[in-house]
């Protein structure tokens, strides 16, 4: 393939994503949260979002605080700049390492058949019968808690259901002819795999995978209760918003100011990965 | 068709054992013992252990395993609660129906509104009601459950006094948790419809049926939609699976007693029988529910269903 | 989608027409507590919840009067008397009490509760210092002590009085369908959802005001709230974060009750630097309790930094109180010689009091102790707190009954239980036992007033607050004072005319 004709196809892959409005709003929306994460020093230092001044309790947003603060008297727009580190991270980890096993497992499992399809499934099972909390108390038993675990304990978490589904989109696009013919020219299952059954699963795929992330930014909040949570006082979205809870009488835009940043970013995501679906998609080229 | 059900009835039986040989060794893992955990700090060391004798919790981790599955296969005998001190069938059977009830009827307002909504979206795809459709369940699906629950309530009870605000004894009392439950989920659910509808509609054979001049209504609803239900129809599978986590917030704020708040309270006490008998429990019912999904979709995809008669082979 | 919501909006608008016809005279009350009712056994309870409900079905042989005299009045009993040794006490039982089932309540009853309570491993060390207990004759019960034990008489205030019979007829309904001696009479029990009482019109103090009890199971501190205000709860203990609304409300009464319970850091007094007492002075300055309380408490708790609540008897303000003073902090730091920025490592915390960390951690930080905070589920964290394995913590506690149940948080013999500290100090553990044997009220105040003034001096924890138990109820409801602990008998409670 040479650089001439990538060119080419990026070129025409942007021609079809720019004709989605929706999708390149959420692009925008992305690109800005992103730089709100890279350039978060810059735009206010992190000793902002930890410094607790007693007497500027629960303020409402107001021309010194933007966001207000919180109970502690911390400047909530500092919290929100540099959450969007962590909540970022935590979505985009989570979602890719689920996406990455899930993809592997249920390929395998739905591409090979037989042995190989009922071993994974069967575990796969038990994995499902479970409960989540469950499965997150083990990883805090076995390993601690800190940032990477959480990551660890939110994916494992999301695995089976993400294997669940490819493995049944495989089933159907393992069926089709373009798979055979590779076969019958002695391809290499792997490359089947990767190149052509992949690829041609990707709508639901992506689409599952974009509609995973606010869910995994939401779930680093519900684990706090077993001390998974991010370590306090660093600034998260979801625990912003678990712990606005109770403020949900007295100061309603604790709750709502991070429950709006996370709305937006899952939002563009589901965007992004709408546009995504409709102009990576091999057969749709009209 | 009878040779695979059978089959997959009888897959279920490692697979619960698995599941109790997980459940059971991750609690033995996690610190802390009843005994301690009831007790509290205050309480003497040799009441504390005079109590996990009571439990039978100072026995080691294989024999207590080991009664346990043995209670079960020969004496029917679920256990007895660590913090009720009642044979734990009784807090299930307590529960059970109102999570079974908050997960049928979850799944059937989100299997309704998504899959109708995202035929709907996808037919229509690029126009203003695809958009403000598409855009509204992503706000549904983005928004946590706690606070969409918490704004029903707010709503509906505390300003217009029209439904009870917990609780668990009337249909009034399951309308807010369903849509709390059935809201994030049919948002799924419409997207995944939406885009595997897109999808099919443009594979050939829906072009064939186009250019064979077909109308439009027919090639979507016979071609189109039973193609791009496959993967929605096991998403619903595992959808149930979701409303069942889906129904623990809604248990928690709705205050209605079921699975998801006995499970959680049991695990935070270390009641391992109740939390072992629950998971259990879910565990077939979710298998039975997975099985019954799997039927569901040979009988949606006519090439899975051949497969099945010629062997019942390995994939199903 | 329109049709949905056009029947479900059709559904809603007929339930309101059935709901809502107000009563004409009100007898029920609708209590929410904020966890599961595990069990009715009179004695082998562990929650506050399980008690609030038991207390209205059990009576026991004495009763705590809240008007703050210390002096505990009989109920089951008509009469008591110590002998002058301090080691008898007689009680002399009505004849006028029956359990709900019609039986009388006998010496034998009495005896049966007595010795359950004692041996069960769910309850404290209330009455463990009672050797014997037996009836002498069909009206008189005496139990032995082998010392003289100051709060015996408080600590009989928590058995209930149970059926003897009814225990060995069936051990298993005594449980699930508890036969009491109280004003109320139990109805039934939905596992993980409520319980209804109902008055026990044959109560030897005279029937109760409020006919119907029902204790409803609401865990969601913001829906207990809104239930509150949509009257579908009557009565409820609620969370301080939940006041601002409830109190802007005409229809709801909101009443602050003290408790004994106390916020604190704990320090390993094992690990340095907090073997040091100037270190621990430092830490005790170093805390700004008006803003803890404000922020964690919403200024619902009152500030003390003695782990004995002012109401609690032995409390006096001669013995110190530590206020924020953070260059005192400082110069205490200096003068233990240790050189600021300096990183105590971490602060080991609860879930649920991760709130107090971040401020603890915040005001540490501003006399030059830095720490990370360590979040632990709970039943992990009291497993590294009670074996020794942290170094400085933040929790709550409560050691109620008599003073002497201090003793927990300090004699050498609770390392490994509530000592978190891991204090050992002989002259301690001497005070609390000559405390133990006084009899004389003056006496063991000035013994108290010792062991305080001692446990502020060294600084052995640094006690935040007393949280205040708060309860919101109707206004058109009467209760009466409630006692110290927050323990409520709904037999006081009646609806206004």
């Amino acid at each position: 393939m040479n650089k001439r004709r990538k060119h080419a196809q990026l070129a025409e892959f942007w021609r079809r994503y720019r004709k989605n409005r929706t999708a390149v709003l959420g692009l925008c929306i992305l690109v800005v949260i992103v730089l709100m994460a890279i350039f978060a020093d810059v735009i206010v230092p992190y000793s902002k979002c930890i410094e607790q001044v007693g007497s500027d309790r629960l303020q409402a947003p107001s021309a010194t605080h933007f966001f207000g603060t919180d109970e502690f008297g911390r400047d909530m727009f500092a919290r929100i700049v540099h959450g969007s580190r962590f909540s970022l991270l935590i979505g985009l980890a989570t979602s890719l390492m689920a996406l990455v096993i899930g993809a592997i497992l249920g390929a395998c499992a739905g591409y090979f058949g037989g042995v190989v399809d009922n071993a994974i499934s069967r575990v796969i099972d038990v994995f499902m019968c479970v409960p989540p909390i469950l499965l997150s108390l083990a990883v805090v038993a076995a390993l601690g808690t800190n940032l990477r675990n959480l990551i660890i304990a939110i994916t494992i978490s999301c695995v089976p259901g993400n294997v669940r589904l490819i493995r049944s989109v495989v089933l159907t696009t393992a069926e089709q002819d373009y798979v055979e013919a590779a076969k019958s020219y002695g391809t290499s299952n792997a490359r089947i795999i990767f190149r052509y059954v992949l690829p041609n699963a990707m709508g639901p795929i992506i689409v599952n995978t974009t509609m995973s992330i606010s869910d995994m930014m939401l779930s680093a909040a519900g684990l706090s209760f077993i001390g998974m949570g991010i370590q306090p006082p660093a600034p998260e979205w979801g625990s912003m918003l678990s712990n606005a809870q109770t403020y949900l009488f007295a100061a309603p835009y604790m709750l709502l100011i991070p429950g709006m940043f996370i709305l937006m970013t899952s939002l563009a995501f589901n965007l992004v990965g709408d546009g995504l679906t409709d102009s990576l998609d091999p057969k749709l080229k009209d | 068709m009878t040779r695979y059900v059978v089959k997959r009835l009888l897959y279920m039986i490692p697979v619960l054992l698995g599941v109790a040989f997980l459940v059971f060794t991750i609690l033995s893992l996690t610190p802390g013992d009843p005994g301690s955990i009831i007790l509290g700090i205050t309480a003497k060391p040799e009441d504390i252990a005079a109590l996990n004798a009571q439990f039978g919790y100072d026995k080691p981790f294989l024999v207590r395993f080991v009664n346990y599955i043995g209670d079960i296969l020969l004496h029917f005998d679920l256990g007895t609660s660590y913090a009720t001190r009642q044979p734990v069938i009784d807090s299930i059977l307590a529960r059970f129906p109102n999570t079974l009830v908050l997960a049928v009827l979850s799944m059937c307002l989100s299997s309704i509104l998504g899959i109708s909504m995202g035929i709907f979206s996808a037919v229509r795809q690029y126009s203003v009601m695809d958009h403000v459709v598409v855009v509204v369940a992503l706000v549904f699906a983005s928004m946590p459950g706690f606070w969409l629950g918490l704004m029903l309530l707010i709503l509906f009870s505390l300003r217009l006094g029209w439904l009870p605000s917990f609780g668990a004894t009337s249909f009034r009392h399951f309308i807010l948790p369903t849509i709390t439950v059935a809201m994030p989920s049919a948002a799924g659910l419409l997207r995944l419809t939406r885009s595997t509808m897109l999808e099919t509609i443009r594979k050939e054979y829906i072009r064939t049926a186009r250019a064979k001049g077909a109308s439009n209504r027919r090639v979507i609803w016979k071609h189109a939609l039973r193609n791009a239900l496959l993967p929605v129809v096991t998403t619903l599978g595992t959808g149930f699976g979701a409303s069942l986590g889906g129904a623990i917030i809604a248990e928690t704020v709705f205050a209605m007693p079921g699975m998801g708040t006995l499970m959680t309270t049991a695990i935070r006490q270390k009641d391992v029988p109740t939390v072992m008998s629950a998971t259990l429990f879910l565990a077939v019912l979710f298998s039975l529910i997975i099985l019954l999904v799997d039927i569901l979709y040979a009988f949606i995809d006519p090439r899975i269903k051949s497969k099945y008669r010629n062997g019942g082979g390995g994939r199903e | 989608m329109k049709k949905l919501l056009t029947l479900l909006v059709a559904a809603a608008m007929l339930a309101t027409l059935f709901a809502g016809s107000a009563l004409a005279e009100k007898t029920d009350l609708v209590i929410a507590v904020d966890a599961d009712i595990d069990t009715l056994h009179p004695m082998d309870y562990s929650t506050t919840i399980e008690l609030n409900v038991l207390n209205q079905l059990y009576d026991t042989l004495m009763y705590m009067n809240p008007d703050g005299t210390e002096e505990p009045e009989p109920r089951i009993a008509e009469s008591y008397a110590i002998s002058e040794d301090g080691l008898d006490y007689t009680f002399v039982i009505r004849d006028d009490v029956t359990f709900h089932d019609g039986t009388p309540v006998t010496v034998d009853d009495v005896v049966f509760s007595l010795n359950l309570y004692k041996e069960s491993e769910y309850q404290g060390s209330q009455i463990s210092m009672m050797t014997g207990c037996e009836a002498v004759d069909e009206h008189t019960v005496v139990c032995h002590l082998d010392a003289p034990y100051a709060p015996f008489l408080l600590g009989l205030c928590q058995p209930h009085i149970a059926s003897k019979a009814y225990y060995e007829a069936d051990p298993d309904a005594f449980v699930t369908s508890p036969v009491g001696s109280g004003p109320y009479k139990f109805v039934s029990r939905a596992t993980g959802s409520n319980v209804v009482l109902e008055a026990n019109e044959d109560y030897y103090r005279g029937a109760p005001a409020i006919k119907s009890l029902t204790f409803n199971v609401i865990p969601d501190t913001a829906t207990m709230a809104i239930a509150l205000q949509t009257g579908e709860v009557n009565f409820a203990e609620v969370d301080s974060s939940a006041l601002l609304q409830l109190e802007a409300n005409p229809a709801i009464t909101v009443v602050e009750v003290p408790s004994s319970g106390f916020a604190y850091v704990c320090m390993n007094l094992e690990k340095a630097p907090f073997d040091d007492v100037r270190v621990r002075q430092a830490v005790n300055y170093a805390i700004n309790r008006e803003n803890l309380v404000a922020v964690c408490y919403d200024g619902r708790a009152e500030i003390n930094s003695n782990i004995c609540s002012k109401e609690r008897f032995g409390y006096s303000d001669a013995q110190y109180q530590y206020t924020y003073d953070p260059e005192k902090a400082a110069a205490l730091l200096a003068e233990a010689g240790i050189e600021t920025p300096f990183n105590i490592g971490e602060i080991l915390v609860a879930e649920k009091n991760s709130n107090l960390a971040t401020v603890i951690q915040n005001d540490l930080r501003a006399v030059g102790l830095d720490c990370t905070i360590a979040v632990k589920e709970f039943n992990s964290y009291i497993g590294e707190l009670v074996s020794g394995n942290y170094s400085i913590s933040a929790l709550t506690m409560t050691l109620d009954g008599d003073t002497q149940s201090l003793e927990m948080a300090f004699m050498s013999d609770y390392i490994g239980m509530a000592n978190n500290a891991r204090y050992s100090d002989p002259d301690m553990d001497a005070l609390f036992n000559q405390a133990r044997g006084e009899t004389d009220n003056a006496a063991r105040a000035a013994i108290f007033n010792q062991i305080f003034t001692k446990a502020q001096d060294e600084a052995i924890y640094a006690v935040l607050c007393n949280p205040l138990l708060l309860y919101a109820y109707n206004s058109t409801l009467n209760c009466p004072e409630f006692d110290l602990e927050g323990n409520y008998f709904v037999y006081d409670f009646a609806w206004q005319e």
